[in-house]
Order: C-alpha cells, then sequence, then structure tokens
C-alpha cells in the first residue's frame, strides 16, 4: 500500500519536472507558423527550417565551443583545487571552498552583471573565450564538490606508495590518484558542461547580438516571434540531454563500483 | 668497515644526528642508527614516540630538520622518494585498487623502464617466491589480508631494493595470521637477506622478528640491542618497564664491585644483581628481576630469598603466572612451570630467591 502510494507520488513529482519539457514535442510538429493550439500535424518542416538556416548551427558550434572550453578549465582548476584542499588542508579550507563556492549561490545575473563589467573594462566583451572563462567559474565549483567527495575517499598513503616505488609526484597522481576520482572528474565536468551548454543570461551580457551562442538564439528568436521552429530546436536539444544524461549515469555507477572496490581493499579493521 | 676492501658491503642504512621539529614540537631528536646489509631492524616504541615519521624521513616522504642519511653508501639528502630505490611497506598495504595484482607488482619495475619481458619475468618470479601463482589477474579487493600482505611485499621488493621498510605491517591483523605471517616474513627475510627497517609497538614482534632492536621514547633511543640484551639487561628502568614483565624493588646500594652489587631493600633485607655502571654506595637504586627468573620455595628455609604472600594464580597453558606482593609490600609476578604451581596456593606465603646474575641493579627511584 505504500509502496503504491510512494510510486504515485514519485510519478506525479516526475511528471511535473518533465512536463514543461515534454510540452514541446507537439508543437515540433506543428501545423502553422505559430504556437497554436492543438499544433495539428505539419510534419517536419521546422525541423528542416532550422537544418536549413545556418545561423542555428552556427549558434550551436558556438555553444559547444564555450562548453568545452568551459568545461576544461574548471575541471582541471577544480580538480587542483580539490585536491590541494584534501590532501594539503590549508588553514582556512571551509573558507576557501565557500569562496570557490560562491558563484552557485550568487543570482546568476549579478554575476552576469559582474561579469559584463569587468569584462568591458578590460575591452574583452564578445570574445567566446571571455564566456568560457566566466562559465568556467559557474562550474568549477560542481566540480570541486565531487571530486574532493571521491578524493576523500582514497587513502593518501597510495600516492606516497607509488612514489616510494619509483614514479615522480606528477606519475605517482596521473597513474594512482586520478583513475581513483575520474569518475568523479567526470560527473563534475558533465555538469559543468551542461550548465554552460544552456546557460543564457551571463552569454547574453557576454556575447555579441551577431554571434549568440544556442541559449541566446533561442531567446532573441522567442522575443521576435512565437515559432515553431524553437520546439523544434527544444526537441533536438531534449534528446542530446536524454543521451546525456545517460552517459551520466553510466558513469555514476562506473565510479561507484570502483570507488566501492577501492574501499573493499584496505584490509579489515583499519 | 672499508679496510676490509670490496667484499663487505656498505650498511643499507647509516642515520646520523636526524631531528624532525612540527613548529615548536620536536619529534624526532639526537637519532642514530645503522642497519647493516642483510640486518632485520626494528623500530620499537609506543605511540607517538615517532617511529613512523623516522621511516617516512628515511623514504624521502618527510623532510628531516637535521641530519643525515645514507642508503647503500649514497648520502640521499635531497634526493627524492622515487629515486631512493627503497622498498616499502605501509600499514594499509596500499596495494592500488584499480591495478590488478600483476599490474601492481609490475608497477615499480614500469617506472624504472624495465623492458617489457623483463618484467613478466620478475613479476611472475615475485608472485611465485609470495606463492601467489595464479593469482595476478585478480583486484586487491579479491584478496584475503594474508594475500594482500604478500602482494604488498611481493611489490615492494620485485626490483630487489637494497633495504626495505615496513610500517606496522601486521598490525591490522588478527592474532593467529599475524603469527602466521611474523614466520612467514622471517622465512622470506632469511631466503632474501634484504636490509629491513621494520617498525611496531608490539614488543613480542619485536622481540621474535628482529637481529636488533631500537627502543624509541618520545623521538630519541632509549636502547639499542640484540632482542635478548635488551629483555635480559635492560638499561633504564624505561626499557625494563616497556619489554615484558618484570619486578621492580626499591633498595638503597650497600657495595657494588666487579659489576655486582649489593642492595638493601626497604624491609632491610639485602639482595644480589648485576650493574653495567659502579654505582655509588648509598644511592637509591631498583633491583629488576624478570618474572621468569625468581624461584618460589617453602617459606621455612632460612637464607636469602624474601617472602612473598601469594594473591592470584593463573594457569596460561605452558605456564603458571602468580602475583604476589613482596614482604617489602612492592607487587610481586612471577612465572613457573605446571609442575611447580601446586606449591603455590592462594593465601600462602613463599619465599623467592633469584640468581645475582639474572637481576639487573638500575640507578633511580621510581
Ligand atoms: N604532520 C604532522 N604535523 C604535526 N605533528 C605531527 C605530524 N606528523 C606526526 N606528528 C606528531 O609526531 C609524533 C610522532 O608521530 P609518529 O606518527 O611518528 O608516531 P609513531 O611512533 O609512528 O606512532 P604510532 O605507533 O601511533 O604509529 C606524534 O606526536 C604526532 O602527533
Ligand atoms: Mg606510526
Amino acid at each position: 500500500m505504500a509502496r503504491k502510494l510512494l510510486w504515485v507520488v514519485a510519478a506525479i513529482v516526475g511528471l511535473i519536472s518533465i512536463a514543461p519539457a515534454l510540452i514541446v514535442i507537439p508543437y515540433a510538429f506543428s501545423e502553422s507558423g505559430f504556437l497554436d493550439f492543438p499544433p495539428g500535424w505539419g510534419g517536419w518542416q521546422w525541423f528542416e527550417k532550422v537544418l536549413d538556416d545556418p545561423t542555428w548551427g552556427e549558434a550551436a558550434m558556438r555553444s559547444l565551443k564555450v562548453a568545452l572550453i568551459a568545461t576544461g578549465i574548471a575541471s582541471v582548476f577544480g580538480t587542483a583545487a580539490a585536491y590541494a584542499l584534501v590532501r594539503a588542508r590549508p588553514r582556512f579550507s571551509g573558507m576557501i571552498v565557500g569562496l570557490l563556492v560562491l558563484p552557485m549561490v550568487v543570482p546568476i545575473i549579478i554575476f552576469a552583471l559582474g561579469s559584463f563589467a569587468l569584462g568591458s573594462d578590460l575591452g574583452l566583451v564578445g570574445s567566446i573565450w571571455t564566456l568560457a572563462i566566466a562559465h568556467a567559474a559557474l562550474g568549477l565549483p560542481f566540480v570541486l564538490l565531487n571530486v574532493r567527495a571521491s578524493l576523500q575517499l582514497v587513502d593518501p598513503s597510495l600516492e606516497r606508495a607509488a612514489r616510494s616505488l619509483g614514479a615522480g609526484p606528477l606519475s605517482a597522481f596521473g597513474r594512482v590518484t586520478l583513475p581513483l576520482i575520474l569518475p568523479g572528474v567526470l560527473s563534475g565536468a558533465v555538469l559543468a558542461f551542461v550548465l554552460s551548454f544552456d546557460e543564457p543570461v551571463v552569454a547574453l551580457f557576454l556575447s555579441q547580438d551577431t554571434d549568440p551562442t544556442l541559449p541566446v538564439k533561442l531567446f532573441q528568436t522567442i522575443r521576435l516571434a512565437l515559432e515553431p521552429t524553437v520546439a523544434a530546436v527544444s526537441v533536438m536539444l531534449l534528446i542530446l540531454g536524454i543521451a546525456g544524461a545517460a552517459l551520466w549515469w553510466v558513469t555514476v555507477r562506473f565510479g561507484q563500483r570502483r570507488l566501492r572496490a577501492a574501499a573493499a581493499s584496505v584490509p579489515e579493521g583499519v | 668497515m672499508s679496510e676490509n676492501g670490496n667484499a663487505v658491503k656498505p650498511p643499507a642504512l647509516v642515520v646520523c644526528g636526524l631531528r624532525k621539529d612540527y613548529g615548536d614540537d620536536t619529534v624526532v631528536s639526537d637519532f642514530d642508527f645503522e642497519v647493516a646489509d642483510g640486518e632485520f631492524v626494528t623500530l620499537l616504541g609506543s605511540s607517538g614516540s615517532g617511529k613512523t615519521t623516522t621511516l617516512m624521513m628515511v623514504a624521502g616522504l618527510v623532510e628531516p630538520t637535521g641530519g643525515t642519511i645514507e642508503i647503500a653508501g649514497q648520502p640521499v639528502t635531497g634526493v627524492p622518494p622515487q629515486r631512493r630505490n627503497i622498498g616499502m611497506m605501509f600499514q594499509s598495504y596500499a596495494l592500488f585498487p584499480h591495478l590488478t595484482v600483476f599490474d601492481n607488482v609490475a608497477f615499480p619495475l614500469k617506472r624504472r623502464r624495465f623492458p617489457k619481458a623483463e618484467i613478466s619475468k620478475l613479476v611472475i618470479e615475485s608472485l611465485e617466491r609470495m606463492q601467489l601463482e595464479g593469482f595476478g589477474h585478480r583486484y586487491p579487493a579479491q584478496l584475503s589480508g594474508g594475500q594482500q600482505q604478500r602482494v604488498a611485499l611481493a611489490r615492494a621488493t620485485a626490483y630487489e631494493p637494497p633495504l626495505l621498510l615496513m610500517d606496522e605491517p601486521l598490525s591490522a591483523l588478527d592474532r593467529n595470521l599475524r603469527r602466521s605471517l611474523q614466520d612467514e616474513l622471517k622465512r622470506f627475510h632469511r631466503t632474501l637477506r634484504t636490509a629491513i627497517l621494520y617498525v611496531t609497538h608490539d614488543q613480542e614482534e619485536a622481540l621474535s622478528l628482529s637481529d636488533r632492536v631500537i627502543l624509541m621514547t618520545e623521538g630519541r633511543v632509549a636502547q639499542v640491542g640484540t632482542p635478548q640484551e635488551i629483555y635480559q639487561s635492560p638499561r633504564s628502568l624505561f626499557v625494563a618497564r616497556f619489554l615484558g614483565e618484570s619486578n621492580a624493588l626499591k633498595g638503597e646500594v650497600a657495595s657494588c664491585k666487579g659489576g655486582e652489587a649489593v642492595v638493601k631493600l626497604r624491609n632491610g633485607q639485602v639482595v644480589g644483581g648485576t650493574c653495567s655502571e659502579p654505582l655509588p654506595a648509598g644511592s637509591q637504586v631498583v633491583v629488576v628481576i624478570r618474572p621468569e627468573n625468581l624461584m618460589a620455595e617453602a617459606n621455612d628455609a632460612d637464607g636469602d630469598g624474601i617472602a612473598i604472600s601469594v594473591e592470584e594464580i593463573s594457569f596460561l597453558g605452558e605456564s603458571v603466572r602468580c602475583r604476589g606482593t613482596f614482604a617489602t609490600s612492592e607487587p610481586c609476578t612471577l612465572m613457573v612451570g605446571p609442575d611447580h604451581a601446586s606449591e603455590l596456593s592462594v593465601g600462602a606465603t613463599r619465599r623467592v630467591r633469584w640468581e645475582p646474575s639474572k637481576a639487573v641493579v638500575l640507578p633511580g627511584d621510581t
């Protein structure tokens, strides 16, 4: 009985959380050029229109580039920061974590405004690198927190053992610690990627109107007219998103298994 | 040593004036010792006495504040751990959980850029020596504690380092397994003759495994010697108390010459013992006797020996332990063979004697 109730609640919560995403699907196949209800069946025309218009593809490529650079920066620096915090235990480590996680809690509009002010002072607004760096700052907390959690499960004497066995400091990290925290790094990186890829606010401030990222282009299009092309793009993103989530799930599964094996290899009583 | 020519290898380890400070805390100081080639030396000391710190400094994983270290004749100050060519075993074994047993053992060989064919040959040999044939493809999590220990040993010795460091490798295991692994370690040391610097806080383990024991307290050497020397001729009360049980009788030196002392106990009785240094008459001393060196006899015999009252008798299998109180009202422990147990009974008064050569007279009054 309680189990059934749980299922019902879960189904309702699930439905509510994905309904806004699912509702766009019928409109992507709309018959008319507006978001009319009921949408009717207009076939794949809006998808064709999106694929025919090069600016959509360009925007998608731009977003991909920004997200990849941002993910790279966030992963490297987030991992390095987590490593330093867990292994070296600096005196104010709690405060340092708080500081690095700040972009996650500051309202995005404030963060965007700040980045814009800083970027325009330095004359850097409009470059995808500036946007990527700002996005990296947003993604870094996810990497930091994920890596920190996995690093805390890794026995520090493993790296010392590697050193005593003939590995230099970098080799010891790369061959022993990194493989063990890789699931944490990867799930942090996936989150940082997704965050950057569909982040419109900071992107709106930091990119030029003529070369928008995908979320900015969606926003521009909606502002002009509620065309079903927007719904078609959304459906494509939805499919990519589901694929991404599946990938994330796989890495987490893989990671759990590996970490469990790592924990089990410590003899009992230690 | 060098005058003997090339027949003698340099000591595996020479430590000179080693010191480590953490801020204002001095954790190790004035530490000198040597491990000869092929020797098994144990650092023994209570928790926090600086054993691990010393080992880490030898390995290069902790930077000493002062002093010098030589490994196989080479000074290693400033040499990073990966170039010290030592083997090290950790308390947790520190096997790499993401690598198979084979790859764990191959790890140090790969870092040393051995050719591939030689790596697999050495790994296989090493696993065979540890009776781990057929375990190469397993992961550490799929092994028992004893097997993990053998993998760690195989990994630390596959490249035949001149010196093996071990930090309490057996302390996480239960008593029986520990015994059998101690035997294995002994056999391993006999066959390989690698010099070993071993750390433990278990005195029994130290005595049974080592050629020599370095007893540490508060980062300093309390006494160095063979297990017999340390057990039978402690040079301080600390050492006597730390290793095994002992009876301590306070008194005053009546006379002392030629390494033999006569001591007047608190109840006025006079007993004999040995001393390693001349003691002035009238100075405060403690006579230390191991429980197994006390001989109990009926109280009616007059002559030497002091009376004890028996308070508790426990049967331990191969021996019987008896607790009581000396006539000086100091506590007394004696160990006798089971045949002699019938002579003791709770509440009885007995007389104990000892050979003066088996009692050590140490200066001090605590
Ligand atoms: N990184 C450090 N910073 C400050 N103090 C330290 C540090 N490492 C060790 N110590 C101190 O040094 C002393 C010796 O520690 P060490 O680990 O060498 O002891 P040990 O003899 O190995 O003890 P155990 O038997 O418990 O392993 C301890 O008092 C410890 O608190
Ligand atoms: Mg220790």
